[in-house]
């Protein structure tokens, strides 16, 4: 099933470099390695964070006897891959800031759409070419 | 700030003409590169300075009056009212002939008492101008607040993305060397870097940073034959070979600018549906045999696009629209003839239209009304330079009145048929005339000019500026003087203070020693009388002690002649003593007067 997939905010980006860096983790070690020199109110913060990473399914909780373990369950390059497309299209054309020039842009052809041109490049691949002009 | 906008209007309405004309060669012509030139043509409109300048059209003489240059000056008060007054003096003069010489001449200056510093003009376009002056700062506002949004929101996509770039790993040796050879056989003098980013993404290029970065999904790549790597490799190539990025930067300046134009956003999509076509002839050029395999590239990058969020419904235009341009491109690529530059022809016609880029279109005025102006300015002139020539003194109403007049018959013989219009154009041209003869020369009263007024004026002020301070100064002057005197008085009152004082000293001090002096001599005469009583003291008590002697003695030896002996005796000392007493006085007188000598019994 195919979940819309959400954004995930800097700060949780952050806790999720961690944990693709240092492997699973419990929330004290996430707030050292995020916030080195904080205080008791970061440790909320993480653990207000890792809430919601869970909540969007990108993170799993191991409930061991003692702290909680949290392990990622998203791969980096999904959710960069998913950040880099957003962003693409923020830049491409027909945004406000285009600075991308690519090849194509048709995320919005249904499959049905996409069979129809392969057919119509197979009818026209039998037809018979003029030569090009210089 | 007025050219500045005329300037940016200009630009745009231009840039709408040629928005039209390169949306029309679009649907006719077959080279893409033309159709990119013209709509690049656009952009490049919007920000060119004016440096010629072309009428476009003729519009009617009233709104000519109104847009004129200044040759007339602007002094339109209620001009046509005044214009019929004036006409008619001057009639009436002419026909008494001369009247009152300064009649009109005042009149007219009374009817335009303060027009020389605002400029109220006939009701319509003095409504017009009100309001420009009130929305002007009003759009420059918006407008810069669009810029700066613009601005800010492209800065942060680009400083995210730029970030994101990091997880893109540089590609393997073998597609490093592919596309060196790509390049090389497009004639591409550098290299981009090859990146491989996650992420179902389409090909593309990055230009932001020193080097551009071709970036390439390896979700694709894996999909993707040899021969179709190729060609989607050629297209991005192309892009770079075309300075297509330069183009991205060129949009960037312009949207910035003109963000509220909409042919900007117009231009940015045709620009853009043009170089994918461009793109894909120098696909075509560049591997003729591999058609089929770039279009099968193209719609497995859909695909490679799409699989990550499947759409169900397609939405109402976007997707259609897209749809028919990617079949118009398919259906170009494998049955292609299109040519992948400019036609030499092509390449001229967009070279000339370049040149007159830098073209600011004007409104004209109307012929007749040009040779109308002409003739009145060189008349005007005329009249203008002779008072010039004469000196102040010697300008002479009369003679100024008859030279107006008569340049004023000469027009009106030239033009008699077309009063209506004439009446407003020499109204306003009299009215300047009779603006500048008062700058030249006295009209009214003979005693200079407006500008000698001001600066009498100026100098009187100034007099009278020092005047005051002049009074101010003399008032300080006493007040100091008084101040002085004060001083003087105080110092003197001190110092005859002192003296008193110091004389009292003296004078106690001088009593004080005679007292003293006293003091001391009656201390002296008391000592003296102390000595003197002392004496006498000392001499009595030898007397007693030495009577008593005498009277033991003669106790003892004592018989009853005693007595008589002792009577006898007694009487001898009493007479003695009396002779004692008379010496002692004799003594005492002798003492006073001589008190050192020795005291003798």
């Amino acid at each position: 099933m195919a979940k819309p997939p959400q954004d995930v905010t800097d700060a949780e980006l952050a806790v999720l470099q961690v944990l693709w860096s240092e492997g699973p983790s419990t929330i004290r070690q996430l707030t050292e390695a995020i916030y080195p020199d904080g205080g008791p109110a970061y440790y909320s913060t993480v653990q207000k964070l890792l809430e919601r990473l869970e909540g969007k399914d990108c993170i799993r909780r191991e409930r061991t006897d003692g702290a909680h373990v949290f392990s990622p369950v998203l791969r980096p390059e999904e959710l960069i891959g998913r950040r880099l497309r957003a962003m693409a299209e923020k830049l491409c054309g027909g945004s406000l800031t285009p600075l991308l020039t690519h090849l194509v842009k048709a995320e919005r052809l249904t499959a049905k759409q996409r069979q129809e041109l392969r057919v119509l490049i197979d009818e026209l691949d039998q037809k018979p070419r003029k030569t090009p002009r210089r | 700030m007025d050219t500045l906008e005329q300037v940016v209007l200009g630009n745009a309405v231009a840039a709408t003409v040629l928005a039209l004309l390169a949306s029309a060669v679009g649907l006719v012509c077959r080279r893409p590169a033309l159709v990119h030139s013209l709509w690049l043509l656009v952009l490049i409109k919007l920000i060119t300075p004016p440096i010629w300048q072309v009428e476009l059209f003729q519009l009617p003489t009233s709104t000519a009056r109104e847009t004129a240059e200044a040759s007339v000056p602007a002094f339109h008060s209620a001009a046509t009212t005044e214009g019929a007054d004036l006409r008619e003096c001057l009639r009436e003069d002419r026909e008494q002939g001369d009247g009152d010489e300064s009649l009109v001449l005042i009149r007219q200056e009374a009817a335009a008492p303060e027009t020389q510093d605002s400029v109220p003009l006939d009701s319509p376009t003095s409504a017009n101008q009100w309001k420009w002056s009130f929305w002007k700062p009003l759009l420059w506002s918006v407008w810069l607040s669009g810029t700066l949004a613009w601005l800010l929101v492209a800065s942060i996509r680009v400083i995210r993305f730029q970030w994101l770039l990091r997880w893109a790993e540089p590609a393997s040796e073998e597609l490093q060397e592919r596309v060196q050879l790509l390049a090389e056989c497009l004639g591409l003098m550098s290299i981009p870097k090859i990146l491989l980013v996650p992420g179902a993404v389409s090909p593309m290029i990055w230009p932001i940073g020193l080097r551009p970065r071709l970036l390439v999904p390896h979700g694709l790549l894996d999909r993707l034959t040899f021969e179709q790597r190729d060609t989607l490799l050629v297209h991005e190539l192309a892009h770079l070979r075309r300075r297509d990025h330069w183009v991205r930067a060129l949009e960037l300046i312009v949207t910035g600018l003109y963000w509220w134009h909409p042919v900007v956003w117009w231009s940015r999509q045709a620009i853009r549906e043009a170089e994918e076509q461009c793109c894909d002839a120098w696909v075509m050029w560049a591997l003729p045999a591999a058609r089929r395999a770039y279009a099968s590239a193209l719609v497995e990058a859909l695909d490679f696009l799409a699989g990550a969020r499947p759409v169900l419904l397609p939405p109402a235009a976007c997707g259609l629209g897209q749809f028919q341009t990617l079949k118009r491109r398919l259906t170009m690529i494998l049955t292609g003839t299109t040519p992948r530059a400019l036609s030499r022809l092509g390449f001229l016609a967009v070279l000339g239209l370049g040149f007159l880029l830098p073209v600011v279109p004007t409104w004209g005025q109307s012929d007749d009304d040009e040779k109308q102006i002409d003739k009145k300015d060189v008349i005007k002139k005329d009249i203008i330079k002779k008072l010039k020539d004469e000196t102040l003194k010697q300008i002479d109403v009369d003679t100024i009145k008859k030279e107006v007049r008569t340049a004023l018959d000469k027009e009106l013989k030239i033009d008699l048929g077309d009063l209506g219009n004439l009446k407003v154009d020499l109204d306003l041209d009299l009215e300047g005339l009779v603006q500048e003869l008062e700058d030249l020369g006295d009209v009214k009263d003979g005693t200079g000019s407006k500008e000698l007024n001001r600066a009498r004026a100026e100098i009187q002020r100034a007099q009278a500026q020092i005047q005051r301070a002049k009074a101010q100064i003399e008032h300080y002057q006493q007040v100091l003087q008084k101040a002085q005197a004060r001083l003087t008085d105080l110092e003197a009152g001190a110092k005859a203070n002192a003296d008193k004082v110091i004389k009292e000293k003296t004078i106690k001090q001088e009593k004080l020693s005679e007292d003293l002096r006293n003091k001391a001599d009656w201390k002296e005469k008391v000592k003296d009388k102390e000595k003197v009583e002392k004496n006498k003291r000392d001499l009595y008590e030898n007397m007693i002690e030495k009577s008593k002697r005498n009277f033991d003695t003669e106790k003892s030896r004592g018989a009853r002649s005693k007595e008589d002996e002792l009577e006898r005796r007694f009487d001898k000392m009493m007479r003695e003593m009396e002779e004692l007493g008379q010496e002692l006085k004799r003594r005492r007188s002798e003492n006073r007067s001589s008190p050192d000598q020795p005291k003798r019994f």
